[in-house]
């Protein structure tokens, strides 16, 4: 899987490989940000450090590898693979998935239509985030929602950043791993990470996904087509969502959603949330960042 | 005697031969014309329907084109999918120059394939299909004026072959 970090330096220009290849061999990288006319930023972990022109990492932003316009506009291009119209989807919603599951967010100046983005020009800034699939880190979780052949209906709840998506790809792999089909409602592409119809990560053998589609109808796609046992969805926050999972739980599927909160208590008050607690959807709430597992 | 008439039977042909090989041409550039011209309805198939990427969509025409049009299109499409930091317009002019030779497209019409090729990729699925639209129009325009060029030449050619064999013959022997 590690291997799969040296795909982003394709997607850059040739100097800014030579500079960051020596640092992809000796550092485990997250993120990696292009802005017009400042240091080339790498993440490690929380903290920033910038590329010197000397090669390796520095904390001296002076002697940091200034990104330049071309430097931009080139990584843009390669990432939209000199086709925006067939990005265009993934454009609007500000990223693009690039081949190894790595997201690339763009910033710069929207064109809006109708209240909405409809594309991006001069694009100012990119931040390329290096997916890290994490496998076990659901080992805590399994254990109280399945008895190995029947999974109980399950809501993550976590802050952002705290391992939510991380959490529910490795639940989606061990679900699927046991021979349950799992219909995967991916609508930011942040768990599969599909590539040319090919997840990126390791999602079970039994997964079915759909990707960039609002959940609400591709949970009812999912249902109709693909007769899953259990659906996986990201992040429920809107009354059409939870419309769609009560329709989905009626239909005696299983569900494992996520939510952002700090507690259940804190989201059982959620207005939005209250259908899904009314109709006791959900058996076990799973606080990652606590590494937590509690009844509902 | 007789070597003399097989020597200017020689010429006469070689001046046929020359004739049509002339007007052979004619209509190869005219073939190569609208072999171009769908080959970027297909593009725009491709596009439209499928929405593959330039490069996806291009290799994709060049699966069913033959001859020099095809090898530009595969080329193009080769070059776009192995190199990641290609351009479409690098990889194209890249093609194009590899396959000059067999290519009887003047300087103008290959300009209106070049402008086509520099806005491609660069916006929505319409943008691409007026960009594709315009591009067939202006080359069936250079198509019509070849073909007509072609009908009025090709018997030109063909007889001013023969007729300067003759020539040859009759000032020489």
């Amino acid at each position: 899987m590690q291997s799969r970090i040296y795909n982003i330096l394709n997607y850059l220009p040739i100097h800014i490989r030579e500079l960051l290849k020596p640092v992809f061999d000796t550092t485990d990288i997250t993120e990696i940000r292009l802005r017009i006319g400042c240091p080339l930023v790498v993440g490690v972990g929380k903290e920033n450090h910038t590329v010197s022109t000397m090669r390796g990492l520095t904390d001296n932003y002076a002697q940091g590898y200034m990104v330049s316009n071309e430097d931009v506009k080139h990584t843009f291009r390669n990432v939209c693979e000199n086709s925006i119209y067939a990005h265009l989807d993934e454009i609007r919603q500000g990223f693009v998935t690039i081949n190894g599951g790595h997201r690339v967010g763009f910033c710069g100046r929207g064109i809006m239509d109708g209240g909405k983005i409809e594309n991006f020009r001069d694009i100012s800034s990119i931040n390329i985030r290096v997916a890290h699939q994490v496998k076990g880190f659901a080992d805590f979780v399994m254990p109280h929602i399945s008895d190995g052949k029947r999974i109980e209906s399950t809501l993550v709840i976590a802050p952002p950043l705290m391992g939510k998506t991380t959490l529910l790809r490795d639940m989606t792999r061990q679900i699927s791993n046991l021979g349950i089909k799992v219909g995967l409602v991916d609508e930011r592409g942040e768990i599969a990470a599909l590539y040319k119809g090919e997840a990126q990560n390791d999602i079970g053998i039994h997964t079915d996904v759909i990707e960039n589609a609002p959940k609400q109808l591709a949970t009812l796609m999912l249902l109709r087509t693909m007769s899953p046992q259990v659906i996986v969805t990201d992040e429920v926050a809107t009354d059409e969502e939870v419309k769609a999972l009560l329709y989905a739980f009626g239909t005696g599927v299983t569900l494992i959603a996520s939510t952002h909160g700090e507690s259940l208590d804190e989201v059982k008050r959620r207005e939005v949330l209250k259908p899904l607690f009314r109709a006791e959807v959900f058996k076990k709430a799973v606080l990652p960042s606590q590494g937590v597992v509690q009844a509902i | 005697m007789i070597v003399k008439i097989l020597a200017a039977a020689v010429v006469v042909a070689g001046g046929m031969y020359f004739g049509r090989y002339m007007a052979g041409g004619l209509r190869v550039h005219t073939a190569q014309l609208a072999a171009f011209g769908e080959a970027l309805k297909q593009l725009e198939f491709n596009i439209r329907f499928f929405n593959l990427p330039v490069s996806e969509a291009i290799y994709g025409v060049s699966e069913t084109r033959k001859g020099v049009v095809g090898k530009i299109f595969k080329r193009t499409g080769e070059i776009l999918k192995n190199r990641g930091d290609a351009s479409a317009c690098d990889a194209w002019n890249t093609a194009v120059f590899e396959n000059r030779k067999k290519l009887l497209l003047s300087d103008d019409e290959l300009k209106i394939l070049n402008m086509f090729i520099v806005n491609l990729g660069r916006g929505d699925v319409e943008s691409e299909i007026d960009n594709i639209s315009a591009a067939c129009l202006r080359l069936k325009a250079v198509e019509a004026s070849a073909r007509e060029e072609a009908e009025k030449n090709e018997k030109l050619y063909r007889i001013s072959g023969i007729l300067v064999g003759l020539l040859f013959v009759i000032v020489t022997f």
